[in-house]
C-alpha cells in the first residue's frame, strides 16, 4: 500500500499547492487593482527614514521615509501589468510565428525556423538592455522591449505542436477531402494549438515578470513608474546594504519569488490535469505509468 | 544527412553573425534621436566645437556605404567604437574587463553543467523517488528566485552577517604576500560570485538533464539492462548517459550565453570590475557604444558556442536512433 | 529447486482508479519441469513475469508470495514443506524483496528472455558490450575468458561469434532473439522466465528454443509464456490465465486433452500451430 499512498499524497499535495498559488496570485492582483484601499499609508508620505520593521510600518521605511509596504503594494500594479501585458503580446506574436513556421515548408520554413532559433539563442537580458537603452523608459516601453524578444519560447512550442497536428491523420483526412488550406488552418489546426498557447501564457507571465524586475533592478527603463525591480534598484543604490536595511532590499525580491512559485504551481497543476485527461482518453493498456512528469522544461531564461 | 545538418548549422551561424553586425550598425543610426549621442555616448556638457569634431571623426557626414565599410574595417582591426565616457576605444575597455568576467563565467559554466548532469541523470533515472522529489523541488524553488535576489542574499548572509567571505572585488585591498596566499585570496573572492551564478543557472540545466534521462529510462533496453541485473551505476553510465550526451553538449553551448548575461547582475552586486559592471554602468550613463559592443561580444560568443556544440553533437552521434534532444 | 507462488496479486494505480492486473495467482514450478503460461493478450502474463523479476512499472504493486526453495543437499523438496525442513532448504522470498538484493540475483540466479528481443538491445552498443556485461555479472573476468565464454554461449544459441561485432540493427529478428537467449544462459540460473521467446521469429529459432528448453537452464525452474502450442506441449505443466486470474492449472497432458473449462478448450484450439511469420 505504500506506493499507492504516496501517489495519492502527490495528488493532494499538487492540489494544495495549486490552491496556495491561486491565493497568492489573487492577493497580488488585489494589490494591483486597489492599492489605495489596501496600503496602510500613502506611498509618498514621509516618515522617519530607514525605520526598522515595526507595528506601524510592517516593512519599515526607506531612505526617503516612505513606508515600504505601501510602496510595495502600489508597485505591484506596474509589475503585474507589465508582466501580464507583455506575456500577452509575446503569446500572440509567438503563436502566429509558431503556426506560420510550422506550416511553412521548404526554404521558407528553414528561414523562419532559423529566425526563431536566432532569438532563442541570443540571451534575453543583454538584448533587452540594448533595446531598452534606446527607448525612453517607462512601463509601456518595458512591455515593448520584453515583447520584442520573449515571443520565441512560445513560437517554438507552438511550432512543434503545429507540426504534430499537421501530420495527424485527422488533418490529412481533411486535406484528402479537399478542404481549403485556410479553412483547415483556422477551424482545425488553430484550436488544437491554442491549448499549448494558453499553457505557455502562464509560463510567459512568470518569465516576463522576472525579466521586468531584473531590468528594473539594473535601471533600464526605470524612468516612469515604480515596480518591484525598481524598488530593489533604489534600495541598492541608496544605501540599503550599507545600512543593513534588509527589509527594503529583500521584500520586493521575496514577493517576486512568491509570485513565480504561484505561477509555477498553477501551471503544473493545469498541466497534470490536462495530461490526465489526455491519457484517460487514449485508454492506455494496463501498466502504463501516470501522465505528465510534472517538471516542464521551460525554454528561455529571463533571469539573465 | 550529416552534411545537410552541418551546412544548416554553419549557414545559420553566418546569417546570425551578419544580422548582428547589421543590427549593430544600423541601430544607432536609425533609432529616433541623435546618432552621434548613440555612437559615442551622450553627454550634455559637450560643446558645439567638440560635437562637430566628433561628428566628423565618427564619419557621420560620410555616405552610408562608406560608413559601413569603415565599420567593418574597424571591426576587423578590433576597434569597437569610441566611448566618450571612457575617453577611449571601447575595444580597449572591453579587453581590460573581459578577463575578469571570464574568471567567474568559466568555472560557473563548467560547475553548473556538471552538477546538472550528475544530479539530473540520477533523478531522471529514479523518477519520483525521494531523491528526485527533493532535488527537483529544490531546483524549482531556486529557479524562481531572481539572480539579483540570490546574489544579495548570499552577500548579506556570508559577507555582511557571517563575515566568512569578502564583500566583493577580486582581491583584498591589502594584497597578501606570496603567490599561494594571493591565490587563496583570489579564490575566496571568487566563491560567492561563482556560487551565485551556479545557483542561478543550474536549475534549468538540471531539469533538462532530468527529462532526457527520464526519457531514456523509459526505453526498453534500460528495463532489459535491469533485468540482466546490471548495477545502477553501470546502467547509468553505459546506457543512460549516451542518450543524455547530445542534450548535454547542446546545453553547454546555450548555457554559456546565459551565464554571461547572468554575470551582469552578479558583477554589479559583488563589485567586480568586469564586463557586467561595465554594462550596468553604461546603462545609467547611456553609454551606447559600450552597450552595443558588449552585446555584440556576448552575441558572437553565444553563436560561436552554439555552433561548436552543434558540430560536436554531429560528431558524436547519429547512432542515437532518433533521440531528439531539445 | 522449487518455485512456489501463492496468492500473487498485482494492482496498478492509474490516474483516477486502481486496476487489478493479477489476482490470487498460485502455482508451483520444479526444476526440470517447465511451466507454460498461456492466455490472451492482456490476461496478465507479462505482469506475472515482471512481478517475479521485480521490474513492475512504478505505479504497480505486488502482494502475495513467491518463494524460491533450494535444498542444500540436492534432495527433492516437497511443495508446502513444513518448517522443520528449513535446515535442509534455503528459501528466498521474491515478492517484496529489496531491489538491491533482487538486482544482484537478476542476470545470475534469475534470468529473463524478453519477447521480441531485438527491441530490448541497446541500439547504440555492439552485441559484444552487452554480452560482456552479462558475462561479468556471472563472474567472468579478463578479455580472453570473456571472449571464450561469449563464444560458447552464442554457439549454444546457434549463433556465429562474428555477431559480437555487430549492432542490434544489423541483425535479423531471429538473430536478435537468439542473442537475448544467449545473454540469459547463466550457469547459476535458479529461475528462468521466457516471455514469448518464439514470437514472430523464424521456425528455426523457435525449434532451437523448444529443443533446448530443458538443457538451457538445467537447474532452474523454467517458466515459459507462450502462444505456441508446440512450445507449450514441450513443458510439463500449464497455467491458463484469463483477466488476471488462474483459469486452469495442471499437467500439460491433462489440460490439453481434457480441459476443464470451455474457455481453455477454445483457447487451445485457437493457438497457432507454428509461431509467427517466416523471417529470412
Amino acid at each position: 500500500m505504500k506506493k499507492s499512498a504516496s501517489l495519492k499524497l502527490n495528488r493532494v499535495l499538487s492540489a494544495v499547492l495549486f490552491a496556495l498559488g491561486i491565493a497568492v496570485l489573487a492577493v497580488f492582483i488585489l494589490f494591483a487593482i486597489a492599492p489605495d484601499a489596501i496600503a496602510p499609508y500613502n506611498p509618498k508620505l514621509s516618515f522617519d527614514t530607514f525605520l526598522e520593521p515595526s507595528a506601524e510600518h510592517i516593512l519599515g521605511t526607506n531612505n526617503l521615509g516612505y513606508d515600504i509596504l505601501s510602496e510595495l503594494i502600489h508597485a505591484s500594479r506596474t509589475t503585474l501589468t507589465v508582466g501580464l501585458l507583455s506575456a500577452l503580446v509575446c503569446t500572440f506574436i509567438g503563436t502566429i510565428a509558431g503556426v506560420v513556421a510550422g506550416c511553412a515548408k521548404g526554404l521558407t520554413g528553414e528561414i523562419l525556423n532559423g529566425f526563431i532559433n536566432f532569438f532563442i539563442i541570443i540571451p534575453m537580458l543583454p538584448l533587452a538592455i540594448v533595446i531598452g537603452a534606446y527607448l525612453s523608459g517607462g512601463a509601456l516601453d518595458t512591455v515593448l522591449t520584453i515583447s520584442l524578444i520573449g515571443w520565441c519560447g512560445t513560437a517554438r512550442a507552438v511550432k512543434a505542436k503545429t507540426e504534430k497536428v499537421k501530420n495527424s491523420p485527422y488533418i490529412r483526412l481533411m486535406r484528402g477531402l479537399g478542404f481549403s488550406r485556410m479553412r483547415i488552418l483556422f477551424r482545425h489546426v488553430l484550436p488544437n494549438v491554442l491549448d499549448v498557447a494558453a499553457a505557455r501564457y502562464i509560463t510567459s507571465v512568470a518569465s516576463c515578470i522576472l525579466l521586468e524586475s531584473t531590468l528594473g533592478f539594473l535601471g533600464v527603463g526605470a524612468a516612469g513608474s515604480m515596480s518591484w525591480g525598481v524598488m530593489i534598484n533604489y534600495a541598492y543604490k541608496f544605501g540599503g546594504l550599507a545600512r543593513g536595511a534588509y527589509n527594503w532590499l529583500l521584500a520586493p525580491g521575496v514577493c517576486i519569488m512568491l509570485l513565480e512559485l504561484a505561477f509555477h504551481f498553477i501551471s503544473r497543476f493545469i498541466e497534470d490535469r490536462l495530461s490526465a485527461v489526455r491519457d484517460g482518453r487514449s485508454k492506455k493498456a494496463s501498466g502504463g505509468a501516470i501522465g505528465a512528469d510534472g517538471y516542464a522544461v521551460a525554454g528561455e531564461n529571463s533571469k539573465g | 544527412m550529416i552534411r545537410k545538418k552541418l551546412t544548416g548549422s554553419i549557414a545559420f551561424s553566418i546569417v546570425a553573425l551578419t544580422l548582428i553586425l547589421l543590427v549593430n550598425f544600423f541601430l544607432p543610426r536609425l533609432m529616433p534621436g541623435d546618432p552621434l549621442a548613440f555612437l559615442i555616448g551622450s553627454d550634455e556638457g559637450i560643446s558645439e566645437e567638440e560635437y562637430n569634431e566628433y561628428y566628423h571623426a565618427m564619419g557621420l557626414d560620410k555616405p552610408i556605404g562608406e560608413q559601413f565599410a569603415d565599420y567593418l574595417d574597424n571591426l576587423f582591426h578590433g576597434r569597437l567604437g569610441y566611448s566618450y565616457h571612457h575617453g577611449r576605444d571601447v575595444g580597449e575597455v572591453l579587453k581590460e574587463k573581459l578577463p575578469r568576467t571570464l574568471l567567474i563565467a568559466f568555472p560557473a559554466w563548467i560547475i553548473s553543467a556538471l552538477i546538472a548532469l550528475l544530479l539530473g541523470i540520477y533523478a531522471g533515472y529514479r523518477r519520483r523517488g525521494l531523491f528526485d522529489r527533493l532535488t527537483s523541488g529544490a531546483m524549482v524553488v531556486a529557479d524562481t528566485a531572481p539572480t539579483f535576489l540570490m546574489a544579495m542574499l548570499l552577500l548579506i548572509v556570508f559577507a555582511y552577517e557571517l563575515n566568512w567571505l569578502p564583500f566583493g572585488a577580486l582581491n583584498s585591498a591589502i594584497a597578501p604576500e606570496g603567490a599561494l596566499s594571493a591565490f587563496a585570496d583570489r579564490l575566496r573572492h571568487l566563491v560567492l560570485p561563482v556560487l551565485t551564478i551556479v545557483l542561478a543557472s543550474t536549475p534549468k540545466k538540471y531539469l533538462l538533464m532530468r527529462s532526457a534521462a527520464a526519457k531514456a529510462a523509459d526505453e526498453k533496453y534500460i528495463v532489459y539492462a535491469r533485468a540482466r541485473g546490471l548495477s545502477t551505476p553501470a546502467v547509468l553510465f553505459r546506457h543512460v548517459f549516451p542518450n543524455v550526451g547530445q542534450p548535454f553538449i547542446a546545453m553547454l553551448g546555450t548555457g554559456f550565453g546565459k551565464i554571461l548575461s547572468g554575470s551582469i547582475v552578479v558583477e554589479m552586486i559583488f563589485s567586480i570590475d568586469g564586463m557586467g559592471t561595465l554594462v550596468s554602468r553604461a546603462i545609467t550613463d547611456l553609454d551606447y557604444p559600450v552597450l552595443q559592443a558588449a552585446f555584440m561580444i556576448i552575441a558572437l560568443s553565444v553563436i560561436a558556442s552554439n555552433l561548436i556544440a552543434d558540430l560536436i553533437c554531429l560528431l558524436i552521434g547519429p547512432r542515437q536512433g532518433g533521440a531528439e534532444s531539445l | 529447486m522449487l518455485l512456489q507462488v501463492k496468492d500473487l496479486t498485482v494492482t496498478a494505480q492509474l490516474a483516477r482508479s486502481r486496476q487489478t492486473l493479477l489476482e490470487g495467482v498460485g502455482f508451483c514450478v520444479r526444476s526440470g519441469e517447465p511451466l507454460a503460461i498461456i492466455g490472451e493478450s492482456g490476461s496478465g502474463k507479462t505482469m506475472l513475469a515482471l512481478a517475479l523479476l521485480g521490474l513492475l512499472p512504478d505505479n504497480c504493486e505486488a502482494t502475495g508470495s513467491a518463494e524460491l526453495c533450494k535444498s542444500e543437499d540436492g534432495s527433492d523438496i516437497q511443495a508446502d514443506a513444513a518448517n522443520s525442513d528449513l535446515t535442509r532448504t534455503k528459501r528466498i522470498e521474491l515478492i517484496g524483496m529489496k531491489d538491491g538484493k533482487k538486482n544482484a540475483m537478476r542476470g545470475r540466479e534469475i534470468v529473463y528472455v524478453p519477447q521480441s528481443g531485438g527491441e530490448f538491445l541497446n541500439p547504440a552498443l555492439k552485441i559484444k558490450s552487452q554480452m560482456f556485461e552479462s558475462l561479468k555479472k556471472c563472474g567472468i573476468k579478463g578479455k580472453p575468458r570473456l571472449y571464450s565464454a561469449a563464444q560458447e554461449r552464442l554457439e549454444r544459441a546457434d549463433l556465429d561469434a562474428c555477431v559480437l561485432d555487430s549492432y542490434p540493427s544489423e541483425l535479423s529478428g531471429g538473430q536478435a532473439q537468439r542473442v537475448t537467449i544467449a545473454l540469459s544462459l547463466s550457469p547459476f540460473a535458479g529461475l528462468a522466465i521466457a516471455d514469448e521467446p518464439t514470437k514472430g521469429i523464424d521456425a528455426q529459432t523457435a525449434k532451437l528454443f523448444e529443443d533446448g528448453l530443458k538443457d538451457f537452464y538445467p537447474n532452474a525452474c523454467v517458466i515459459v509464456i507462450t502462444h505456441s502450442l508446440e512450445l507449450a506441449a514441450k513443458c510439463s505443466s500449464v497455467l491458463v490465465l484469463k483477466d488476471g486470474r488462474v483459469m486452469e492449472y495442471g499437467s500439460v497432458k491433462k489440460v490439453f486433452n481434457a480441459p476443464e473449462s470451455e474457455y481453455t478448450a477454445r483457447l487451445i484450439e485457437d493457438m497457432p500451430r507454428t509461431d509467427g511469420e517466416e523471417y529470412a
